[in-house]
């Protein structure tokens, strides 16, 4: 017997199993259609290792988008261009700014959205020739640690290393040695106890003894007081009375050179020029003088009669004997 | 003596004085001269030509002071220069002064023309001059050669000029003229002497004239 189907109904349960299907596929996606997005884009310096793609991008802690694409930037290699998409509601303008953060010390890595709260900040704008709007990124301070954590560890074990060298046994020794001296120093100092105690009086007679030469050095001065206050007065007023007649003196003076400036002055000017050429003349005469009588002392006679010499004739050319 | 004779020249003092008169006149024979029966000597200056310069700068007045002669060069007698350094004096010729007057006077009127500066001699020893020209004579002589066309006579004289206010030593040069002998006898030596003191002043002249400024008043 042939069934006779309902070929309306089947193709009507159908399409409404495959209705039904569809629409559990999208509740279980939790799939958005009325949601709006917006892209942007971010460029980190170095790297951002831990970030994946899918990776969430949060703003004050709420996830409000993820990361779409991860690669260099075409025209800097040094960074890292990530391709960011956001729910349109975020509040993003020029104030915001983006950081790469870390769930813990496992690696994670996400992006954290700050700022942009100030609703009068300027909205961001696509450059030109740019896809995407641009979200200014800071480094993270994790960041730095992770980075710097292998200069530390090596620091570490630098430090490690030093230590030893210090806790060498022959340090250890040294050290020793120095505490068992001082314990020897410290007991040579509670043996000497008795010797400080002579040191001390000595000390106290030394301290006497400054006394009464502080009590003496006060009469001393005392005394010098008293000689400056009254003998020194006597001297002073002494001295006050030479220094007056002194100046008495050199006014008479000053007066006497002024009245007679006109005749020094030509005494200077003729006179002395006169003495200078007198001397001349003197010096010449002493010298004729000492000629003069070296002459006599060798032969007095020459001088009174004259002394026999030979002359020149002009007429025979020749010299003659003086006759007279 | 006797005792009477003794007497007789105590009570008469004039004569005995007449005496002693007549005794050292005796003895000084040899220093008084008499004279003799020769010629006369022949006496001659030495003077610049030209008249005195009375445009002389008043402003730049120099003293000339008495030339230093070398031995033998002084005195009235005209040095005669022999060979072998032998000196003697002219027989029968004599300058009219002492040769260090006649020189200083002619240079200080020689020069002076010369070099237009006031020089100033004997005689102005009171007046304020800017320098002092010392003068020393090296040679002022009568050479005689072979023959009398070979005579000549050399004068070499040296001047030392000193600034008075700071004794600096403005400058010592040396000049020297040995003309010849034109004519034999006195008056033609006398005249080769004129000669080369009038060389001598135009060559001091001539120099003085360049540093005449350092010694302005």
């Amino acid at each position: 017997m042939e069934t006779r189907a309902s070929y309306m109904l089947v193709g009507g349960f159908v399409l409404t199993f495959l209705v039904g299907l569809v629409a559990f596929a999208i509740w279980i996606a939790k799939v958005d259609l009325d949601a709006e997005y917006t892209d942007y884009d971010i460029y980190f310096e170095g790297t951002v290792s831990g970030l994946l793609k899918r990776s969430i991008v949060y703003y004050q802690g709420i996830p409000v988008g993820d990361v779409r694409d991860i690669q260099l930037a075409p025209d800097d290699p040094s960074k890292v261009l990530v391709w960011i998409r956001l729910k349109a509601e975020v509040p993003v303008n020029q104030e915001s700014v983006a950081k790469l953060e870390f769930q813990g010390l496992t690696g994670v890595a996400y992006i954290e959205l700050y700022g942009g709260t100030h609703s009068d900040a300027p909205p961001l704008k696509v450059p030109p020739g740019q896809e995407r709007a641009v979200i200014k990124s800071e480094a993270s301070p994790l960041l730095a640690i992770f980075e710097s954590a292998p200069n530390l560890v090596n620091e570490a074990i630098l430090v490690v290393s030093q230590v030893q060298k210090l806790l060498s046994d022959k340090n250890i020794q040294s050290v020793s040695g120095a505490i068992q001296n001082t314990e020897r120093l410290t007991g040579n100092l509670a043996k000497g106890t008795d010797d400080l105690d002579v040191i001390m009086a000595d000390v106290k007679e030394i301290l006497a003894q400054a006394k009464i030469a502080s009590a003496q050095i006060n009469t001393l001065i005392e005394n010098g007081n008293s000689l400056l206050e009254d003998d020194a007065k006597l001297l002073m007023e002494e001295t006050t009375k030479t220094m007056q007649t002194a100046t008495a003196l050199l006014e008479r003076v000053d007066n006497m050179v002024a009245a007679n400036e006109g005749a020094v002055t030509q005494f200077v000017n003729t006179s002395l020029p006169e003495v200078s050429r007198m001397i001349l003349d003197l010096r010449l005469t002493a010298r004729n003088l000492s000629r003069l009588m070296s002459r006599i002392e060798q032969n007095p006679a020459e001088i009174i009669f004259g002394t026999k010499e030979a002359e020149y004739d002009l007429k025979s050319r020749k010299t003659v004997e003086d006759d007279n | 003596m006797t005792v009477d004779t003794l007497h007789l020249l105590v009570r008469q003092p004039i004569k005995l004085l007449g005496l002693a008169g007549c005794a050292f006149l005796a003895a000084c024979g040899p220093i008084i001269s008499f004279g003799d029966d020769g010629p006369a000597d022949q006496i001659f200056g030495l003077e610049h030509a030209a008249a005195p310069s009375a445009l002389g700068d008043m402003g730049t007045i120099i003293y000339v002071e008495e030339p230093l002669m070398s031995d033998g060069l002084g005195g009235n007698q005209i040095s005669v220069a022999l060979a072998d350094n032998q000196r003697t004096s002219l027989q029968g010729v004599r300058w009219s002064a002492n040769s260090t007057d006649l020189i200083r006077d002619y240079l200080v009127r020689g020069v002076a023309n010369a070099a237009g500066v006031r020089l100033l001699g004997e005689g102005a020893i009171d007046v304020q001059a800017g320098c002092r020209m010392g003068v020393k004579v090296w040679a002022f002589e009568f050479v005689p050669g072979d023959t009398a066309d070979d005579d000549r006579v050399d004068v070499e004289i040296e001047f030392v000029l000193v600034r008075y206010y700071d004794n600096r030593l403005i400058g010592q040069p040396t000049f020297t003229a040995s003309p010849a002998v034109s004519e034999p006898g006195g008056r033609g030596i006398t005249a080769a002497f004129d000669t080369a003191m009038g060389s001598v002043s135009s060559q001091a002249g001539a120099w003085l004239r360049e540093y005449a400024g350092e010694c302005a008043l």
